[in-house]
């Protein structure tokens, strides 16, 4: 219990760390963004994206070779099938900048297309939790998860609200 | 109106949906495989969709600053962290975290770049954000962990 709770707590600084880097990453496209368009940009970024992410994977080949031996060998059986629908996650990425664009200039604007899109997750992210789909492994949403919810969620209203 | 606020909550189910796929791709063999595998797919479907839709808007006008283009390399780096994270967090609680270090790190912006400051209902935000944080961490149990969770970074 005392491993698993450091470990949940690197993944929660992790999360965390990630979010930082989504914030950066956002504002850096939308500067992009505005010397053609925001569909240009995201394209720009994804493809600059592999291309760095094929050169890690390069560099730390020899690492990751032993790693995967190792853990292929105290791997689950029923974890060594990869289900073919893991590979699409860039799938609804791409829809999701073709169809920001289009609500971004409608009456919703910049702040209302976020707000709604932060719902959106949550909710989605709710019922993948609660139904495990996906290979997620299924849990149920405690009371003080939701007020933690709540309270995120009110606070990422205030920030988008008050620009 | 409401259609437009029904495709902006989509849309939002669709990044859920995204992030779930590359954490399974993760669990399965590795983060960066799943960033490399997430980018390749985007890239080859938007490249076919400016293609299609080729009407000038997405022509480039003047020279962008080259570190505007850093932008993919750290959108890269966020998907790597956020499929190793995911699966042993969950969705819901991964999201959580993902939106406050996003919205705290938008607020360090605004301040650094605008002059006047910014505006307390952005503070008041901020608190309730980290609050939220805290109290997600402070739960007895921790989730149900992920067998083997993806560590081989």
């Amino acid at each position: 219990m005392q491993v698993s709770n450091k470990l949940t707590l690197l993944m929660s600084f992790v999360a965390l760390c990630s979010g930082v880097l989504l914030a950066l990453m956002i504002k850096l496209n939308s500067q992009l963004a505005m010397y053609s368009s925001p569909l240009w940009a995201s394209w720009m970024a994804h493809g600059i994206g592999a291309i760095t992410v094929l050169l890690m994977l390069f560099l730390l080949r020899k690492m990751l070779m032993g790693k995967e031996a190792k853990s292929a060998l105290n791997a689950d059986a029923n974890l060594s099938r990869l289900p073919w629908w893991a590979y699409l996650g860039g799938v609804p990425g791409a829809a999701t900048v073709v169809l920001a664009a289009v609500t971004v200039n409608s009456e919703l604007a910049l702040a209302g297309t976020l707000a709604l899109m932060l719902v959106g997750q949550l909710i989605l992210s709710c019922i993948f939790d609660c139904c495990g789909y996906f290979g997620v492994v299924k849990r149920r949403i405690r009371f003080t998860e939701v007020i933690a919810m709540v309270m995120i969620l009110l606070g990422a209203m205030l920030v988008i609200y008050s620009h | 109106m409401e259609l437009m606020v029904l495709i902006a909550l989509l849309n939002g189910g669709l990044i859920a949906l995204s992030r779930t796929f590359n954490g399974a791709l993760a669990k399965h063999s590795h983060a960066l495989i799943a960033s490399c595998c997430n980018h390749i797919v985007g890239f080859v479907l938007l490249s076919a969709w400016i293609i299609c839709l080729e009407n000038g808007a997405n022509q480039l006008q003047g020279q962008p600053p080259v570190y505007l283009y850093l932008g993919g390399v750290i959108g890269a780096l966020f998907v790597v962290l956020n499929s190793w994270a995911l699966p042993s967090l969950g969705v819901m609680r991964c999201t959580l975290l993902v939106i406050c270090g996003q919205m705290l790190t938008g607020v360090v912006l605004d301040i650094i770049s605008s002059a006047n400051g910014i505006h307390w209902a952005s503070l008041v935000g901020v608190c309730l954000m980290l609050a939220g944080v805290v109290f997600l961490n402070r739960l007895k149990q921790p989730t149900p962990q992920v067998k083997h969770a993806n560590c081989s970074l």
